[in-house]
C-alpha cells in the first residue's frame, strides 16, 4: 500500500503552490486596477470637450491638447506611410522571391532581428543625427515620424511574413500553372491573403508608436502650438505627458488626464489587434 | 504570330522590375540597423579617441558640462542600469511565473482567459504611463516612509510591473507548448499537480521561459521612460534601495537635450554601450536558442 | 502555330530517338520526353525517363506511391522551377519547342501552352468570374472576349447551368466536384495544347469522380491529355496510351509504355505485369 504520509505531502505541495499562483495573479490584477483607478480618478475630472480642442496653455497646466493629438496623428501619419509599405515590400521579398535558407534572405531577417532589439532612446539619438541633422529636416514631425518608421518597420515585416507563410501554397502553385506572372499572383492572390497579418501588424505598429516617448524627444521636439505642416516640430501625446510630469509643476492633472486619453486609445487599439488575429486565426483553421 | 512573345517578355521584364524594387525595400529595411550602429559609432568616436574608453570607466565623477575639470565616470550609470535590472527581474520573474502557472494550470478557463486579457492590457500600457503613475502614487508613497522617493527601490518597482506581462506572456506560450502527452503520463504515473508542474512542465518549457526572461531583462534595461521619471537621477553607486540612481538611458533622455562638444560624444558612448548591454542578454537568447535546436536535430 | 523565343537547340545528346526502341513510328507526338533525370538535391528522384506523347490522346501515367510520376508531370510545364534544389536534365520536346528545360523557355507561355489541374481543387479564394478573368487579362485576352471564353469552356466541362446565374459568388463555395471542373475550365480558357492532370479525382467524392472523369475523356478532341493516376480502373477506362512508372535503384523511372490496350493485355516488363494484373484481380 502507499505510504499515506506521501500522500499528505503531495497534497500539501499542491495547495501551496496553488496558493502562490492565485496570490501572485491577485496581486497583479490589484496593482493594475490601483493603476488605473489612480489614472482615472486624476484625469477624468479634467476630462472635457474643450480639453480635448483646446490649445496648450501655460506650458500644459491650462488650455486642451488639441494641438497634441494633430501632432502625434500627424507624426503617425508619416510613421505608417513609410513604414507600411518598406515592411510590406522587403517580408514580401524574403518570403516570395527567395528561398527561405538563402543567404541573403537569412542576412536581412538577421538585421531586422537585430532593429527589432535597438532600446528606443538609441532609436531617439540615431534620428536626431540622422534625420533632423543629416537629412537637415530639424526638430520635425517629419523627422519624428520616419523615427518610429524605423522602429515599427520590423513588426509590420514579421507580421506581413506571417501573413503570407499563411497563404495556402496552392495559390502560388496555381498562378504559376496558369502561367501569370509572380507580381500579378502577389497582387492579386497573396498580398490579398496576407491582408489580415498587415492589418495586425499595423494596428500593433500603432499601439507601439503612439505609446513611444523616448524616440521622440529629440526628432519630432516639444512645440505646443498647432503645427502647420510637417516641418513643424510637434509635441505627441506622450512626450506631453512626460514633460507635464517632469517638468511643470502643477501639470499632474493634466498630465493624467493626457494619461487616460493616451490609455483608452492603445486600448482600444490592442484589443482590435487581438480581435483581429483571433478572428483570423480560427477563419485559418477553419478553411483549411 | 509573335505579338504575344513581346507581351509576355515585357510581362517578364515587370517581374523583374518587381522583384528588383522589393528586393530595394528589403536591402534598405535591413540597413536600417547598420546605420544606427554606424551614427552611434560616429557620435562616439570623438569620445574614445580624446576621452578614452579607460577613463569612461575609471573616472570617479560624471561631471560633463564642467568648464575647468570635466570628468566622464559612467561607471555609476552602468551600476544604475545593471542595479534596477537586476532588481526588475528579480520581482518580476517569480511572479510572472507564478502568474503564467496560474492562467495555464490553476484559474479555472474562464478566469484564465480574462487574467490573460489583464496582462495584454498591462503590457500594452505605454512606458510613459507606468512612469507617471510612478511619479504621481509610487514615488510619495516611498518619500513617506523614507525619503526622499525617487529611488532605486521606485524604479525597481516600476520596470519590474512593466516586464511582468512580458515574462508572464512568454513562459505561458512555452507552457502551452508543451505536449499534451507529457501531462497524460504524469496524470496516468499518478503524479500531483504540483508534482507534474514542477517535475514536467517547467523543465519542459524551461527553454521558452529563459528566453523570455531574457527579452524581459533586454528590455529592462532598454527602457528610458518608466525609470528617468521615478529614479531620482543623480549619477552615484547608490547605498541603499532608497537612494536615487541614475541609468545609462535616463542620462541620454535628460542631458541629449543641451550636450554639446565632449559631453554629446560622451552620451553617444554611453549609448554604445547601452547597446552592448542589451545585446548581452539577447545573444545568449539566441545561443541558447540554436544549441537547442542543434540537441533537437541530434536527438531526432 | 506558335513560336517560342528560343535559342537554336543546342546539339541531340546521345541516347537519342533513333537509338530508342520505344520511339517507333506511331501518332505524331506532341511532346517527347529524352533522358530525364530529375534531382531535389542529392536525391534523385526520376532517372532516363524517355517518353513520346502523342497530340489528342489520353496518356494515362501509372504506378506505386513515391515513383516520381507527379514529379514527371511538373517537368512538363515547368513546376519543378517552384521546388528549391529542384533540378531537371535531359530534353524535353514539346511541339515547336525544341527543349522546353532550357532556362530561356518563356515559362509565362509554356504554362498557358501546357495546362495543369491539380489533385486538390486550387480555385482562387476570388468569384467565378474573377477566376477567368485573373488569367485570361494576364494572357492579354481582350476584356469582350472574356465571358465569350468562359462561357463555353463553362460548357465544356457541364458546369454552365449549374453556375450561370452565379458567376459573381465565391468560387470556393461550389462543391468538390465542381470545384476541380472549374479549374479545368480556367485551364481549358487558355487554349492550351495539352492539359496535364495531376490524381484529379483522388480528392473527390465517387460521384463527382464520375463526372469529373467523363469530361476529361472527352477533351481529348480539343488537347492532348496527360493524367497521372492511382486508379488503375480509371486509367482503363480513358487512356489511350499507358505509362508505368517503377522505382528502380532508389530512383523511379519509366518501364513500360505503349497503347493502353497492349500495355494491360500483354505488358513486356514483368514488375509492370505484376502491377497491372494486381488491378484485374
Amino acid at each position: 500500500m502507499p505510504d499515506p504520509s506521501r500522500h499528505r505531502r503531495t497534497r500539501t505541495a499542491d495547495r501551496l503552490l496553488g496558493a502562490l499562483c492565485w496570490a501572485s495573479a491577485l496581486a497583479v490584477v490589484a496593482v493594475f486596477l490601483w493603476l488605473l483607478w489612480d489614472l482615472l480618478s486624476q484625469g477624468l475630472s479634467h476630462l472635457s470637450w474643450s480639453f480635448l480642442t483646446g490649445t496648450v496653455e501655460d506650458a500644459g497646466r491650462g488650455g486642451g491638447i488639441a494641438p497634441v493629438i494633430l501632432s502625434t496623428l500627424l507624426i503617425l501619419l508619416v510613421c505608417l506611410a513609410v513604414a507600411v509599405p518598406l515592411g510590406v515590400g522587403c517580408a514580401t521579398w524574403l518570403s516570395e522571391y527567395q528561398r527561405p535558407d538563402g543567404a541573403l534572405a537569412g542576412a536581412i531577417t538577421k538585421a531586422v532581428d537585430l532593429l527589432a532589439s535597438v532600446p528606443s532612446i538609441v532609436f531617439g539619438l540615431f534620428g536626431m543625427v540622422f534625420f533632423c541633422q543629416v537629412l537637415d529636416l530639424g526638430f520635425s514631425i517629419t523627422a519624428g515620424g520616419l523615427t518610429l518608421a524605423c522602429m515599427i518597420l520590423p513588426i509590420i515585416i514579421r507580421t506581413t511574413l506571417t501573413g503570407l507563410h499563411s497563404a495556402p501554397n496552392e495559390l502560388r502553385l496555381g498562378a504559376a500553372a496558369l502561367g501569370m506572372t509572380r507580381h500579378s499572383a502577389l497582387r492579386h492572390l497573396l498580398i490579398p491573403a496576407a491582408v489580415p497579418g498587415i492589418v495586425v501588424g499595423v494596428t500593433l505598429g500603432i499601439s507601439r508608436a503612439m505609446a513611444e516617448t523616448a524616440a521622440l524627444i529629440f526628432t519630432s521636439g516639444y512645440a505646443t502650438r498647432m503645427p502647420s505642416s510637417l516641418s513643424d516640430s510637434g509635441r505627441a501625446m506622450s512626450v506631453h505627458i512626460y514633460d507635464l510630469a517632469m517638468n511643470v509643476p502643477g501639470g499632474a492633472a493634466n498630465a493624467a488626464a493626457s494619461a487616460a486619453i493616451l490609455l483608452a486609445v492603445l486600448t482600444a487599439i490592442n484589443f482590435t489587434a487581438s480581435k483581429l488575429s483571433d478572428r483570423w486565426h480560427a477563419k485559418a483553421v477553419v478553411t483549411r | 504570330m509573335t505579338w504575344w512573345r513581346n507581351i509576355s517578355l515585357s510581362r517578364q521584364g515587370t517581374d523583374r522590375l518587381v522583384g528588383g524594387g522589393l528586393g530595394l525595400m528589403a536591402v534598405i529595411s535591413a540597413s536600417v540597423v547598420f546605420f544606427i550602429l554606424i551614427f552611434v559609432c560616429r557620435g562616439a568616436l570623438p569620445a574614445l579617441r580624446e576621452v578614452g574608453l579607460t577613463r569612461l570607466l575609471t573616472d570617479g565623477r560624471w561631471l560633463p558640462a564642467s568648464s575647468r575639470e570635466p570628468q566622464y565616470g559612467v561607471t555609476a550609470m552602468l551600476a544604475g542600469s545593471l542595479l534596477v535590472t537586476a532588481g526588475a527581474m528579480l520581482l518580476a520573474t517569480p511572479l510572472g511565473l507564478l502568474s503564467a502557472l496560474f492562467e495555464r494550470f490553476y484559474a479555472p478557463r474562464n478566469l484564465g482567459r480574462w487574467y490573460r486579457r489583464v496582462l495584454e492590457l498591462l503590457a500594452g500600457v505605454p512606458s510613459v504611463v507606468f512612469g507617471l503613475w510612478g511619479l504621481m502614487v509610487l514615488v510619495p508613497a516611498i518619500n513617506r516612509w523614507h525619503p526622499p522617493g525617487q529611488s532605486l527601490l521606485a524604479a525597481t518597482l516600476i520596470l519590474g510591473l512593466m516586464v511582468l506581462p512580458t515574462l508572464a506572456l512568454t513562459a505561458s506560450a512555452a507552457l502551452e507548448s508543451v505536449p499534451a502527452a507529457y501531462f497524460q503520463a504524469a496524470s496516468a504515473l499518478g503524479m500531483g499537480r504540483a508534482a507534474t508542474i514542477l517535475g514536467v512542465a517547467l523543465p519542459a518549457a524551461r527553454t521558452g521561459i529563459g528566453g523570455g526572461a531574457l527579452l524581459a531583462a533586454a528590455r529592462a534595461i532598454g527602457e528610458t521612460m518608466a525609470v528617468v521619471m521615478v529614479c531620482g537621477n543623480i549619477a552615484q553607486i547608490p547605498g541603499s534601495v532608497f537612494d536615487p540612481v541614475r541609468p545609462v538611458t535616463s542620462t541620454i533622455a535628460l542631458e541629449m537635450g543641451y550636450a554639446t562638444a565632449a559631453h554629446r560624444s560622451v552620451l553617444f558612448a554611453t549609448a554604445l554601450l547601452l547597446i552592448l548591454m542589451v545585446a548581452g542578454p539577447l545573444g545568449l537568447a539566441a545561443f541558447v536558442k540554436t544549441q537547442q535546436k542543434k540537441r533537437t536535430v541530434r536527438h531526432a | 502555330m506558335n513560336d517560342l523565343s528560343l535559342p537554336s537547340s543546342p546539339g541531340i545528346r546521345q541516347g537519342d530517338a533513333s537509338l530508342n526502341p520505344k520511339s517507333q513510328p506511331e501518332p505524331a507526338s506532341v511532346i517527347s520526353v529524352r533522358g530525364l533525370q530529375l534531382r531535389y538535391g542529392d536525391l534523385v528522384a526520376l532517372r532516363d525517363v524517355n517518353l513520346e506523347i502523342p497530340s489528342s490522346q489520353v496518356t494515362a501515367v501509372v504506378g506505386p506511391s513515391g515513383c516520381g510520376k507527379s514529379s514527371f508531370l511538373s517537368c512538363l510545364n515547368r513546376l519543378t522551377d517552384l521546388i528549391p534544389s529542384c533540378r531537371a536534365e535531359g530534353r524535353i520536346r514539346f511541339d515547336d519547342v525544341p527543349d522546353l528545360l532550357h532556362p530561356k523557355v518563356d515559362l509565362l507561355e509554356l504554362r498557358r501552352r501546357v495546362g495543369m489541374v491539380f489533385q486538390k481543387p486550387n480555385p482562387f479564394p476570388l468569384s467565378i468570374r474573377r477566376n477567368f478573368e485573373l488569367p485570361l487579362r494576364e494572357h492579354g485576352v481582350p476584356k469582350d472576349e472574356i465571358p465569350g471564353r468562359m462561357e463555353s469552356t463553362l460548357r465544356e466541362v457541364g458546369l454552365w447551368k449549374e453556375v450561370a446565374d452565379r458567376l459573381n459568388s465565391g468560387a470556393q463555395l461550389l462543391s468538390g466536384g465542381q470545384q476541380q471542373r472549374l479549374c479545368i475550365a480556367r485551364a481549358l480558357a487558355l487554349k492550351p495544347d495539352v492539359i496535364l492532370f495531376d490524381e484529379p479525382c483522388s480528392a473527390l467524392d465517387p460521384m463527382s469522380s464520375g463526372i469529373v472523369e467523363e469530361h476529361i475523356a472527352a477533351l481529348k478532341d480539343r488537347v492532348t491529355v496527360v493524367i497521372v493516376t492511382h486508379n488503375l480502373a480509371q486509367a482503363h477506362r480513358i487512356a489511350d496510351r499507358l505509362a508505368v512508372f517503377w522505382v528502380r535503384d532508389g530512383a523511379g523511372t519509366l518501364i513500360e509504355d505503349g497503347p493502353a490496350r497492349r500495355v494491360f493485355e500483354s505488358p513486356r516488363d514483368p514488375d509492370a505485369a505484376l502491377y497491372l494484373r494486381g488491378a484485374k484481380g
